[in-house]
């Protein structure tokens, strides 16, 4: 998977590109749905010496759909986020098109349309009813190690690998998400499991203890992990080998 | 189970969830792995052991990562106590001895899942047998299809046994004739004779199996 925009560049939150902002542009983005990427990138196939890649394979649930071009592989991975503007702007259709056009990628509206239909990326809007659907439809699975916090900085714990700087640090809920999420069979669950967690702690609030509001807190954490690939989201797990399996 | 064996392989279990300073400028601290629910502290000897228990890169691909070949390493890198620490980490199930080809094997693969923390970078024109997983332009480990499919998969099933049984079931269903990838002895043997190639850079790890 390349990342033309990105570069694959290391944000490890102690600085780098300052965030970008955008004016507003037509209609209002703030209540849009959110964009997220969906499955475990398996790279490229080439099914002969010195021939062409025939696609690029994602793993969903038990399924491995296609991504068939580099069109489609190139938006797959700006649906991740772009890290130098997804702490400022709402990652959406609009801002996923935006970064497109300013990439020079074509047909951005209608390959999204694609990896819909694909299940490669899900849209949800925070706060409705349509989140709590989705929270109970997906489960998010970690990626890389923890590299914990260090007396210098004990406040922002950095995941990543042995031997390179963390390709990201977070506040310790997000660092709880990345370490416990994967636990639970869906987010809903995992929200529901930190929250109880939460209320059996001292100093807790209904910003941690309430599902619905650590929901919330986990849609901002999975931008963060999922756009350093520190985590991504699969469908919730159905038994082994079903209908349709791809193993 | 520990065994004296030189045969027995010797494997690191647990999710490194990494350093805990408490406070600011203070080098008070401990590491923490994660196995299953549980999360274990670790000292800095015990960790420096579980580390190495995962392999070293200049590892000679023929030698096996046992207890003995962990242990020259714990000595070199100047860790007392060697032999106790290990021990210890074993007692504590943060390290487990198994031997490929023997019924301590499949026990082995019953009792854990095969997790990975990397993305799968596919294979290449070039080399078209050859898959590799890593980050974003950063491959980091090569392996055969059998092995990338295992890595692909292996961590849906609630056991590594379960895994490499339906591996090989998709593996006869669709015709190939291999044994290495129709008999699920034969492909566990062989995942578990290179897993330390996978481990050593953090590219999976070995959890605890689910329940179901």
């Amino acid at each position: 998977m390349s990342n033309p925009v990105d570069n694959g560049s290391v944000n490890n939150g102690a600085g780098g590109a300052a965030p970008e902002t955008r004016p507003a542009n037509g209609n209002d983005d703030s209540q849009a749905p959110l964009v997220f990427p969906v499955g475990h990138y398996m790279g490229p196939f080439y099914p002969t010496r010195n021939g062409p890649a025939k696609h690029h394979i994602v793993r969903v649930g038990w399924k491995t759909p296609k991504l068939p071009d580099e069109g489609h592989v190139d938006i797959w991975a700006l649906a991740h986020g772009l890290p130098n503007r997804t702490d400022t702007v709402r990652w959406t259709r609009r801002a996923i098109i935006e970064a497109a056009d300013d990439a020079d990628m074509p047909d951005a509206a209608s390959i999204l349309d694609s990896l819909a239909g694909l299940g490669l990326i899900v849209e949800v809007t925070p706060g409705t009813e349509q989140a709590r659907e989705f929270a109970e439809s997906y489960r998010l699975q970690s990626l890389l190690i923890g590299l914990g916090n260090s007396p210098e900085d004990p406040v922002l714990d950095g995941i990543g690998l042995v031997g390179i700087p963390p390709v990201v640090k977070v506040r310790p809920r997000v660092f709880e998400i990345w370490q416990w999420a994967h636990l639970w069979p869906t987010v809903w669950a995992a929200c529901e499991g930190l929250a109880y967690v939460a209320s059996q702690g001292e100093n807790s609030s209904p910003e941690t203890t309430d599902p619905e509001q650590v929901l919330d807190l986990v849609f901002d954490a999975m931008r963060t992990l999922i756009s350093h690939n520190a985590a991504y989201l699969d469908l919730t797990k159905t038994p082994a080998g079903g209908a349709g399996s791809s193993r | 189970m520990a065994t004296d064996d030189d045969s027995a392989l010797l494997f690191p279990i647990g999710h490194c969830i990494g350093a805990y300073y408490d406070l600011p400028n203070s080098d008070d601290h401990f590491f923490q792995v994660r196995v299953g629910p549980d999360i274990i502290r670790l000292d800095d000897e015990k960790f420096a052991v579980w580390s190495l228990a995962h392999g070293i890169p200049n590892r000679p691909p023929d030698q096996p990562w046992n207890r003995k070949t962990v242990l020259t390493a714990v000595r070199r890198a100047g860790i007392g106590m060697a032999e106790q620490v290990l021990e210890g980490l074993i007692k504590d199930y943060l390290l487990v001895e198994t031997t490929p080809g023997t019924d301590s094997a499949v026990d082995f693969a019953r009792r854990h899942r095969l997790m990975p923390l990397m993305l799968g970078l596919g294979n290449t024109s070039e080399e078209p047998r050859l898959y590799s997983v890593g980050m974003v332009g950063m491959p980091v480990v090569s392996m055969s299809s059998m092995a990338y499919d295992l890595y692909e998969w292996a961590h849906m099933d609630a056991n590594l046994w379960l895994a490499c049984q339906g591996a090989a079931a998709t593996a006869v269903r669709v015709g190939i004739e291999d044994r290495l990838a129709t008999d699920p002895l034969l492909m566990l043997d062989a995942l578990l004779g290179t897993l330390h190639a996978l481990l050593s850079p953090n590219a999976a790890y070995l959890d605890t199996r689910l329940a179901n």
